[in-house]
């Protein structure tokens, strides 16, 4: 009995020992995640150093799952860079290339008017309601890096589909056609496609019963 | 302590090590290729020339653009952005660019061009500052590569001039 009770007490041992080292290392990742991220905030001066590409707006040279490294310098923004943008009230950062800028002569203030390369006309369909140009504060980073793929991993761990849309208040998966240029501007992040594209919206938030008064999330399929 | 599960990982985190070296490689390559691009844009015509309600110019051009961006590509190079914009400086504001139109080149046999036409984008000032505006055209191009860092430049030609009248 007594070499039974030696062989548990040595398990036992070893295994709070190991799942300890496990719970160590899992820490060791997170806070080396968080190091690299906060290392590349500092570095780069922008808020969000790396951003994952979520649409096909920029084919072929960003698809879906690419991800850009982005910088801030104070350098004054330029027609043909790629910037990251946020539109007041949307949630969804959006990365299109600068086609106009006009800067101020007395303050050095920049009117900028973006495009997606893929996309047919420029951007003011996605801009905020009124606003014709983007200023300096709504630009979150400038493109100066390119890894392909690598984004499908937080693509994939953040956007499970199917699930969000169980989750949505809409129960089901709406196929439909982008027809008209109407429709595209009725549902504003329709515009990221060309017309004709087949695309399935997965998340559906309904803000009020006026039918197009609502967000939308749409794939491509 | 060699379990499969360690082995596996092991294996990936050098797989992923090596992969991260060859890319970072892949894109410093880049660095030794000097290209020499070439460029040259004419103003054919100016089909419009008018002033929209809101007091704004518009301007409708024709150009011929040739150009010669072979010399840009690389084995690291998956396309060339390249377009044409109108710079010019007005009293209010120091510098105006507008694209007129841009070209996606997606491989080296499509980077030697000569193309005639009208402008893609809309040429609207800030204003009306452009009866008799010199301006510049400018070709810029980017490249943008499989993978890292991007390229950017520019070819400035200078000596172009608005006329001084509506049409």
């Amino acid at each position: 009995m007594e070499w039974i009770r030696e062989n548990l007490d040595s398990t036992r041992s070893l295994q709070i020992r190991q799942v300890f080292t496990q719970a160590v290392s899992l820490v060791m990742i997170v806070t080396s995640a968080l190091i690299i991220r906060k290392g590349l905030m500092c570095v780069t001066g922008s808020e969000s150093p790396a951003v994952v590409v979520l649409s096909g707006s920029m084919e072929p040279g960003f698809k879906r799952g690419d991800i850009l490294f982005l910088h801030m310098s104070k350098d004054p923004i330029r027609a043909g860079e790629i910037v990251v943008f946020n539109i007041d009230g949307r949630e969804i950062p959006i990365v299109h290339r600068v086609i106009k800028v006009h800067e101020r002569q007395d303050t050095g203030e920049v009117d900028v008017l973006t495009k997606g390369d893929n996309n047919f006309g420029d951007d003011r369909l996605l801009y905020a309601h009124g606003q014709l140009w983007l200023k300096q504060h709504h630009i979150m980073g400038r493109a100066f890096g390119f890894l392909p793929y690598v984004g499908w991993v937080t693509i994939i761990a953040t956007e499970k589909p199917i699930v969000k849309v169980w989750n949505s208040s809409q129960k089901f998966i709406i196929t439909l056609q982008i027809k008209s240029s109407i429709l595209a501007q009725q549902l504003p992040t329709l515009t990221n496609y060309p017309l004709g594209t087949m695309v399935a919206v997965v998340n559906v938030v309904v803000t009020d019963r006026h039918p197009f008064d609502a967000t939308f999330l749409f794939r491509r399929v | 302590m060699h379990s499969s599960v360690l082995r596996f990982n092991a294996l990936v985190t050098f797989a992923v090590a090596i992969l991260a070296l060859i890319c970072a490689l892949a894109s410093f390559s880049d660095y030794f290729n000097n290209p020499s691009p070439t460029a040259d844009v004419k103003v054919l015509s100016i089909n419009w020339f008018h002033k929209q309600p809101n007091g704004n110019e518009e301007v409708r051009i024709t150009l011929n653009i040739s150009a010669d961006l072979r010399s840009l590509f690389t084995w690291n190079t998956k396309q060339v952005f390249g377009f044409v914009a109108a710079e010019y400086e007005t009293p209010q504001n120091a510098l105006n660019q507008v694209s007129l139109w841009d070209i996606i080149i997606p491989s080296k046999e499509d980077a030697k061009f000569l193309v005639q036409i009208t402008n893609k984008y809309r040429f609207i000032d800030q204003g009306s500052n452009l009866r008799s505006k010199e301006f510049n055209l400018t070709l810029h191009w980017h490249v943008m590569p499989k993978v890292g860092k991007m390229w950017a430049d520019k070819i400035v030609m200078t000596g172009y001039r608005l006329p001084d009248r509506y049409r």
